[in-house]
């Protein structure tokens, strides 16, 4: 089984833009061999990043906040997760991008700053 | 002086200008690791040659962008890193960081120090890979680069901004001719009219005890206070040992910059190219003749056309590099010397024959050649390694002839014996360079045939008690000798009564014993 056929696989593994676990289990069962199973399971995750857009915050975001961020990238699935740590802002990771704009970030590149500056 | 007042107030006004800005960062995962060669996922924003970093803080170096992964080759040890991992890219393409810090020190390729002394201080992040300076920005070679080797000095010449091979087989006294060099550099500093050589002693693949008698010998010369050893040993991985020279060359052009000539040898090319090899085959890259990879020709031009003579506009400063290639069976027409033949403006041959003969340096200077010849010499021994090069070539046909044991005229013995003495006086010691007046003295007396009657077994004790001699007695001949300045008649008369002195004392001295 070649690259593509992988692909196809793959894309037809999805339903509503959400995994469909039935389709994949039933496609994991056909396929006997380990590399293959293997190599449909790494571009399974690809395409999942690919689809979604994964939003950390540092508190819940309400319905409202949700639904501009799903505004602002059409076609993806939004998903949040709470990061206590990030103290203030957000970090917005999509396909091998990571946006961030939190305040730990600010406070780790100011220390970064100071230790390359000052000796 | 930064006082603590100025200190704080800096930080306050860093803190002032730190805003919630976004932050964009490219990441992906390690898919797979094959001998130190990593092939990840995603990384879509990466470009060639930038430096990315890993989950557990070891850095690696981009070096293949595929349709689907990115081919990385490890900068370190990673022991830790597994399947999964995520690398972050960092926006910056590799770098060593430069200043004076560096004198004096072993570093490895990504400037971390080997010595065991105290951490170099920040200087300027000097790119290792770098296009070389244009046509425009260069001047012709015209300044000697003084080696202290007579052979050479005299009759294959180097000049700064030159690049000149040294070629041979193992054991043959290359990275000697090397060391010589940079040991020769000292008698440069601290004099009004001659300005100083930096020098920078690259170290490819080499074993660490070789690399330590090395650093032994420098520092017992006394030339290492204006030396850096970059080291990249035969235990380091194949990445350090690719990037080695282009460290190297980033410092050179550091000093280069501020207006300083700098010697840089690399030793060896061979072992360059193997590494070279090594990371491409790896990297799946297409193999070609030898299976070198196909830019293995690109891989020495780029890294040989930084050294250069800069104008006067753009500080006048130079890279001198003695790159060092390593043959098999003696043949300079293999892959890879032919390559860096074509590249460097001339090479110097050691032979195992000669070398087996003892003549030492073994230069075929035959074979041998300097393209930028006289201009990087200066008048005074011009004028006396004239017709040095030309007694060698008649000695070597005749020589041949000799060898039939038949009856040979007058002449014919005479050159033949002419060539013996001028072959034994250019023999020379390691770790004994001399000044360029000893260097004319010495081969002024043996092309005048001031040394005729002197045996050849002797020739060698009669030119070293014939310096001391020079030295103690008449250090106004050596100074007008070292002036660079052609020969006067005065100077020529001065010569030869000198040496007519001196072989009086050596003779009656050896009758005594």
């Amino acid at each position: 089984m070649n690259k593509k056929e992988i692909k196809s696989l793959v894309l037809a593994s999805f339903k509503n833009n959400r995994i469909d676990p039935e389709k994949v289990t039933k496609i994991v069962s056909v396929i006997k061999k380990r590399k293959i199973i293997k190599s449909y399971l790494s571009e399974l995750k690809k395409e999942v990043r690919k689809r979604s857009v994964f939003v950390s915050v540092p508190f819940e975001l309400d319905k409202e906040e949700l639904v501009r961020l799903s505004d602002k990238f059409p076609g993806k699935r939004v998903v949040s997760e709470i990061n206590p740590e990030l103290i203030l802002g957000a970090k917005i990771t999509r396909d091998d991008l990571i946006y961030e704009f939190d305040l730990k970030n600010t406070l780790e590149n100011l220390n970064l700053h100071i230790k390359e500056s000052y000796d | 002086m930064i006082n603590d007042q100025k200190i704080i107030e800096n930080l306050e006004k860093d803190l002032m200008s730190f805003g919630l800005e976004k932050k964009t960062q490219n990441f992906g995962t390690i898919e797979k690791i094959t001998d130190g060669v990593i092939s990840a996922q995603g990384l879509s924003k990466a470009f060639m040659g930038e430096i990315v970093k890993f989950e557990e803080g070891s850095r690696g170096l981009v070096l293949n962008l595929d349709e689907d992964t990115v081919s990385i080759i490890l900068l370190s040890d990673a022991p830790n890193l597994k399947e999964g991992d995520s690398i972050q890219t960092t926006g910056e393409i590799l770098s060593i960081n430069a200043s004076e810090d560096l004198l004096g020190r072993v570093i490895n390729p990504l400037g971390t120090p080997l010595d065991g002394k105290a951490g170099i201080k920040k200087g300027k992040l000097m790119p290792l890979e770098r296009i070389a300076p244009g046509v425009v920005d260069r001047e012709p070679v015209n300044t000697p680069l003084k080696t202290g080797i007579k052979a050479i000095d005299a009759m294959i010449p180097i000049g700064r901004g030159q690049r000149e091979l040294i070629i041979g087989d193992r054991g043959l006294g290359k990275t000697a001719i090397a060391l010589d060099t940079i040991i020769n550099q000292k008698g440069f500093f601290n004099k009004k009219d001659q300005k100083e050589v930096i020098c920078i002693y690259v170290a490819i693949g080499q074993k660490q005890s070789t690399i330590a008698q090395a650093l032994d010998k420098l520092s017992n010369f006394g030339s290492l206070g204006y030396s850096i050893i970059v080291s990249a040993s035969a235990s380091d991985p194949a990445s350090l040992q690719y990037l080695a020279p282009y460290a190297g060359c980033a410092i050179a052009e550091y000093f280069m910059e501020k207006g300083k000539d700098v010697l840089i040898i690399y030793d060896d090319l061979t072992k360059h190219s193997w590494a070279y090899r090594q990371l491409s085959l790896v990297l799946r890259r297409p193999a070609g003749r030898e299976a070198y990879p196909g830019d293995i020709f690109y891989l020495h031009s780029r890294l040989l056309e930084r050294s250069v003579k800069l104008n006067k506009e753009k500080g006048g400063g130079s890279i001198t590099a003695l790159p060092i290639v390593e043959t098999q069976a003696d043949d300079i027409s293999a892959y890879i010397p032919t390559n860096i033949i074509s590249i460097t403006d001339g090479q110097i041959y050691l032979k195992a024959d000669l070398f087996n003969l003892g003549i030492r340096p073994a230069i075929d200077v035959g074979n041998s050649v300097s393209r930028v010849g006289g201009s990087a010499q200066t008048p005074a021994i011009k004028s006396v390694a004239g017709k040095l090069r030309l007694e060698l070539a008649q000695y070597r046909e005749l020589a041949v002839f000799a060898q039939f044991g038949s009856e040979l005229d007058a002449a014919t013995t005479s050159l033949l014996e002419r060539g013996k003495i001028v072959t034994e006086i250019l023999k020379q010691p390691q770790y004994k360079p001399l000044d360029e007046s000893l260097q004319i003295i010495s081969i002024w007396a043996a092309t005048n045939g001031f040394l005729d009657d002197i045996e050849v077994e002797k020739i060698l004790n009669f030119e070293e008690e014939y310096h001391q001699f020079v030295k103690i007695h008449k250090p106004a001949l050596l100074k007008a000798l070292g002036s660079g300045k052609k020969l006067t008649e005065e100077t020529i008369k001065e010569l030869e009564k000198v040496t007519l002195e001196f072989k009086k004392i050596f003779n009656s001295s050896k009758k005594s014993k």
